[in-house]
């Protein structure tokens, strides 16, 4: 039952978004000394009561003392004034303790009677534990068994494994030689093919030049072929997406701002040992944000050319597929992991394996951010997602979020980025009550292509930091 | 200016009088031009991870309530409400979405952790230990978040007065006076006319049919009729059989009757035995208004009411309303002897204000037609307008 009360209190204070809280005790001052300035308070309270002053300035003390004798009677009734109030309130700070050691000592009786409870339902347990302790001797007895029959078995399909293996890699050694000619003869028929298509073009303006009709244009069978045979022969794109990169997406202080709300995100990491890991770092444009704010961090990208571009920045970049990355890290080891355009890269069930990674690696109170492109705004969903060859498909922020929450992070938030320079421009207003649809349609449009181009989804592994 | 307003609500799955209330706000809204968006989750969903905190089966079925609010509060936190330029919550706890300008219709609480709290450890639905502590943790997440409400428009002065009690939320707080959920009649039967006493409510705990129930067997020459259906309609039938076979005791104390808890029994399976009570289970709306039109009386037993439509509607009828003192905001509607009667809390008391009124019938007419009269102020004219208001404020 406390359990539960506790695992209640807990939840309450999840969802009040409380951290732990530090109990600060009073400390109370020194018994002794209070004790010591007493006794020489008592000491000294009688001032006119003092000795006879002696040595040879006697007679000037002596007129001294008993012109001022007045005062000094009086100093005498404030000093045993003082005393008694001092003496009431240390009466009453004993009393106070006499009270709190008698709770202190009904508490220790309770906290006897539980252990009482504890050590007879600990004598119940051992009983428990010598019976489970024998089951447990015959079950490993039976382990080990079955174990040596497991062990033989091993040995059998081991063999029969070896020997699958040596003929799957005939098979595959055969298969690749097969592939490599066909490839070959496929080039070789695509070249014909394409001398055969100049020779027809020729042919048709020569026949067009006398003024036959001309042959109908290539069936969609025809072009797909063509397209087949040509992949065949499309060279590496990294090199290729660098310059993509490049050309679409300059580096500078733009940047830098775009990135700064993230750098608050994560500002808890600074000085942590557990870095931020950002997945498909490219150039590294926002890991050199993050270095400027002191934020450790270290980037994946799996284009060596653009590691090459980052590492020329100085930064901590690694040639990693991030899955397999991330799968090599222990659990609770990661601060962040961050993917600036990436997740559209990839397909639903890798960003699924993806996320349940990245939640076991993250500290308790751990972030991932993930950015990528606004499927709601259509000018992105429609247009400009698919300027990126690699993309694989757009992502719906609620299916983002959803996702992340169901993996069993926290604390999910969708942030909309990056709205055109004309979605900030106000929507003219029209008085006619029949125009007010026409208003929000054209609020609707502006948001479809002028609204926020990206989007952010945040998720917090649940734990304190 | 046309806004775009977002309504959170959580769906549970039922069409009940707030959905009726929700479809009025939105036809409202969307006449005056603004453009509606209904974000809704499903609220019998059971993530038993609240707050990414696995709970296991046997401590979720300690407090299934609490833990099932808990899935709820994070659902409604992850709402993406923010294009909308207004947004309304609704039922709890969808006030805890965040927004500059939130406005929120406050029906209710979670009533087992506020004004029934005692009721339900009172019953033993509960274990009090585990009940106070969730009782305290439900209080401290609401009061949070109301706190952080633009503006509250409660649904009746009752609730706004547990607003302040529980939650502190005593500025930018206005109330709203839902109409009727059909219009009232344009003819309705003469004043003081009617041949029985009639209870509309839900059979659920606690609605106090039981009290009624207990009346009738009490008032053995008055006729009764009740209407409605719910999980102790079955209870029902089987105590209004027994009162039938072996008269009805003339005091039995509430915990007897309808504090503690009774396991479910299967209406169609309990014999119904022929008395001056007729529970009917539910009616059609044409049926409903025949037995309104033909009461001489209305009876609303349940205890600490929100509100109470079904007695606005029976006074659109004429007819008087009788309501127990403890009736929460019943007792706002009924005035003793003006417009009906506020009786105690007991079978005996309702037995007596039914035979008083049947006897009576001057007395019956005159509360009637006062009652008349008091229901004709809620219209939903007035709670739009009362709306409005309130939307202008969030606004402001």
């Amino acid at each position: 039952m406390s359990d539960t009360v506790q695992l209640i209190e807990d939840l309450t204070d999840r969802a009040l978004g409380r951290t732990d809280q530090t109990v600060l005790l009073s400390r109370s001052p020194s018994r002794a000394i209070v004790h010591d300035h007493l006794a020489s308070a008592v000491a000294n309270a009688t001032v006119d009561e003092m000795p006879s002053p002696a040595g040879r300035t006697r007679f000037v003390k002596r007129i001294v003392l008993k012109l001022g004798g007045f005062s000094l009677t009086r100093q005498r009734a404030v000093n045993q004034a003082t005393i008694g109030v001092v003496n009431a309130l240390t009466g009453e700070i004993d009393h106070l303790s006499a009270e709190l050691e008698q709770e202190r000592r009904r508490s220790a009786a309770a906290m006897a009677a539980s252990e009482v409870a504890l050590l007879s339902s600990n004598r119940h347990n051992r009983g428990l534990v010598e019976q489970l302790t024998e089951r447990l001797n015959t079950l490993s007895r039976d382990h080990e068994r079955s174990q040596k029959q497991f062990a033989a078995e091993l040995l059998r399909i081991t063999s029969m494994q070896d020997e699958a293996n040596h003929d799957l890699r005939s098979l595959v050694a055969n298969t690749q030689g097969r592939l490599e000619d066909a490839r070959s003869e496929a080039m070789a028929d695509a070249n014909k093919l394409r001398v055969t298509e100049r020779r027809l073009a020729l042919l048709k303006e020569q026949i067009g030049a006398i003024g036959a009709p001309t042959r109908p244009a290539s069936s969609e069978a025809e072009v797909a072929a063509v397209d087949e045979l040509a992949d065949l022969r499309l060279p590496d794109l990294s090199e290729v997406y660098e310059r993509f990169e490049a050309h679409f997406r300059p580096a500078g202080s733009a940047l830098d701002q775009r990135f700064a709300g993230y750098v608050t995100d994560l500002e808890f990491l600074i000085g942590s040992n557990a870095p931020v890991v950002d997945v498909g770092t490219g150039r590294g444009d926002f890991l050199a944000v993050l270095v400027a704010a002191g934020i450790p961090c270290r980037g994946l990208d799996m284009n060596p050319e653009a590691v090459d571009s980052a590492r020329a920045r100085g930064l901590d970049v690694a040639v990693a597929e991030a899955l397999q990355y991330l799968c090599e890290q222990p659990d609770d080891s990661i601060g962040a992991v961050t993917a600036i355009h990436v997740v559209e890269h990839l397909p639903p069930a890798v960003l699924l394996e993806l996320i349940d990674e990245i939640t076991r690696v993250l500290i308790p109170g751990g972030m991932v951010i993930f950015e990528t492109p606004n499927s709601t705004n259509l000018a992105v969903g429609a247009s400009s997602f698919y300027k990126d060859p690699t993309h694989h498909r757009p992502i719906h922020p609620e299916y983002l979020a959803f996702l992340l929450h169901d993996r069993g992070l926290v604390d999910i938030a969708t942030r909309f980025l990056n709205p055109l320079p004309e979605f900030e421009q106000a929507i003219p207003s029209f008085a006619e009550p029949g125009f007010r649809g026409l208003e929000l349609l054209l609020d609707d449009m502006r948001w479809a292509l002028k609204g926020p181009q990206d989007y952010a989804t945040l998720g917090r592994r649940p734990g304190s930091r | 200016m046309p806004l775009r307003v977002a309504i959170v609500k959580p769906d549970w799955r039922i069409r009940g009088g707030f959905e009726l209330v929700v479809d009025r706000l939105v036809e409202h809204l969307t006449t005056h031009g603004h453009y509606v968006d209904m974000l809704t989750f499903d609220a019998s969903h059971t993530d038993r991870r609240p707050f990414g905190v696995r709970v296991s089966a046997t401590e979720w079925d300690r407090c299934p309530l609490f833990f099932g609010y808990l899935a709820q509060v994070e659902a409604s936190r992850a709402v993406t409400a923010a294009r909308a330029d207004l947004v309304i919550s609704t039922q709890p706890p969808s006030f805890v979405v965040d927004h500059p300008r939130h406005l929120s219709i406050f029906y209710h609480h979670i009533r087992p952790y506020y004004e029934l709290s005692d009721v339900f450890i009172r019953s033993t639905m509960v274990d009090e230990h585990m009940h106070l502590a969730t009782t305290s943790a439900v209080r401290q997440i609401d009061a949070d978040a109301i706190g952080r409400v633009r503006h509250v428009m409660a649904g009746s002065e009752t609730v706004a007065g547990r607003l302040r009690a529980y939650n502190d939320r005593t500025d930018r707080l206005s109330v709203f006076h839902a109409g009727p959920n059909s219009p009232p009649p344009v003819e309705i039967a003469p004043f003081g006319s009617g041949h029985h006493a009639l209870c509309v409510s839900r059979h659920d705990f606690p609605k106090r049919t039981e009290l009624f129930v207990h009346a009738a067997a009490l008032a053995a020459g008055v006729q009764c009729e009740s209407v409605g259906t719910g999980g102790r309609l079955g209870y029902l039938r089987r105590l209004a059989g027994e009162f039938a076979l072996g008269g009805a005791p003339p005091s039995m104390t509430a915990e007897e009757l309808w504090l503690a808890p009774h396991p479910y029994i299967d209406p169609d399976s309990v014999h119904v035995v022929s008395s001056n009570l007729r529970l009917a289970g539910a009616v059609s709306d044409d049926e409903l208004g025949h037995l309104y039109r033909d009461a001489f009386c209305v009876v609303a037993p349940a205890l600490l009411e929100d509100y109470g439509l079904t007695v606005i509607e029976a006074m659109s009828h004429g007819k008087p309303v009788i309501v127990c003192s403890d009736g929460g905001h019943l007792c706002h509607f009924v005035q003793h002897e003006v417009n009906g009667l506020v009786v105690e809390p007991t079978g005996p008391a309702i037995a007596a204000a039914m035979r008083l009124l049947d006897d009576d019938r001057v007395l019956a007419a005159r509360l009637g037609e006062a009652a008349r009269d008091t229901a004709s102020t809620f219209t939903w004219q007035r709670a739009l307008c009362e709306f409005d208001d309130a939307l202008e404020m969030t606004m402001s």
